[in-house]
């Protein structure tokens, strides 16, 4: 599955955010998603794509997600 | 200059700030720990003690660490951490393994929720101290850092002398 279909379902299934208010260009702010909300996110991503996300900074759109995520 | 501190203890202004700093000490120490204590309300932190907290701190976010090194960083027995550790498996947020090179080594890691607590508590701490520092210079900081550090140098001293008692 494309990493931004998981952060999708993953938004969808924990944060109830619809998919289709998610694009690559979305910021994090705009939709809501707070910083705790970003741990929630981060620990649901590793264990799904069995990654280890560490702690980076300044991630704050769903495609710098998606480029960090397919960097590890 | 020895000799010009001594004189300024002397003072009654000295004196006072004497009694103030002690006030600002065990009062500031007690307001860190409640507000930290309300800041573990939220979702991922929920229905852990501070002291819970910090052992989930002390196990690492990726490690996988014998007791005995986790007892260590917290300063506790093995005994005690044993017991935290069960409760707080019972709890859902660390996991106990056996080591692969030694059976007999019990080694404890982070679950996902574990990982979620700990890194909700990174942000508390860190959104707590730039809040808290907001109001100072640079320069105050920098004083307030060094002064500090020299003060916490004296109460670690003092804590292991009476553990040495």
């Amino acid at each position: 599955m494309a990493t931004i279909d998981t952060i999708k379902e993953v938004l969808q299934e924990n944060l109830d955010i619809d998919p289709e208010t998610v694009a690559e260009d979305s910021t994090l702010e705009s939709l809501g998603i707070d910083s705790l909300d970003m741990v929630e996110l981060i620990c649901e991503l590793e264990e799904r794509c069995d990654i280890e996300f560490g702690e980076p900074e300044g991630i704050d759109t769903i495609g710098a997600m998606v480029a960090y995520i397919d960097s590890l | 200059m020895q000799e010009e501190r001594e004189d300024d203890f002397r003072t009654d202004a000295a004196r006072k700030r004497r009694k103030d700093l002690d006030e600002l000490l065990t009062s500031t120490f007690t307001t860190i720990l409640r507000v930290e204590e309300r800041a573990l309300q939220n979702k991922l932190t929920r229905g852990l003690t501070i002291s819970e907290m910090h052992t989930i701190a002390a196990v690492g976010l990726y490690e996988s660490n014998p007791m005995n090194v986790v007892a260590a960083r917290l300063d506790v027995t093995l005994a005690t951490l044993t017991t935290a550790v069960a409760k707080l498996e019972r709890k859902g947020f660390v996991q106990r393994s056996r080591s692969k090179e030694d059976r007999r080594k019990v080694l404890v890691s982070l679950t996902k929720a574990g990982r979620g607590a700990f890194r909700a508590h990174r942000l508390f701490h860190r959104d707590m101290v730039e809040s808290a520092l907001q109001g100072l210079t640079e320069e105050e900081e920098r004083v307030f850092a060094d002064a500090l550090g020299k003060v916490k140098r004296f109460f670690e001293e003092e804590a292991r002398k009476q553990a040495g008692a």
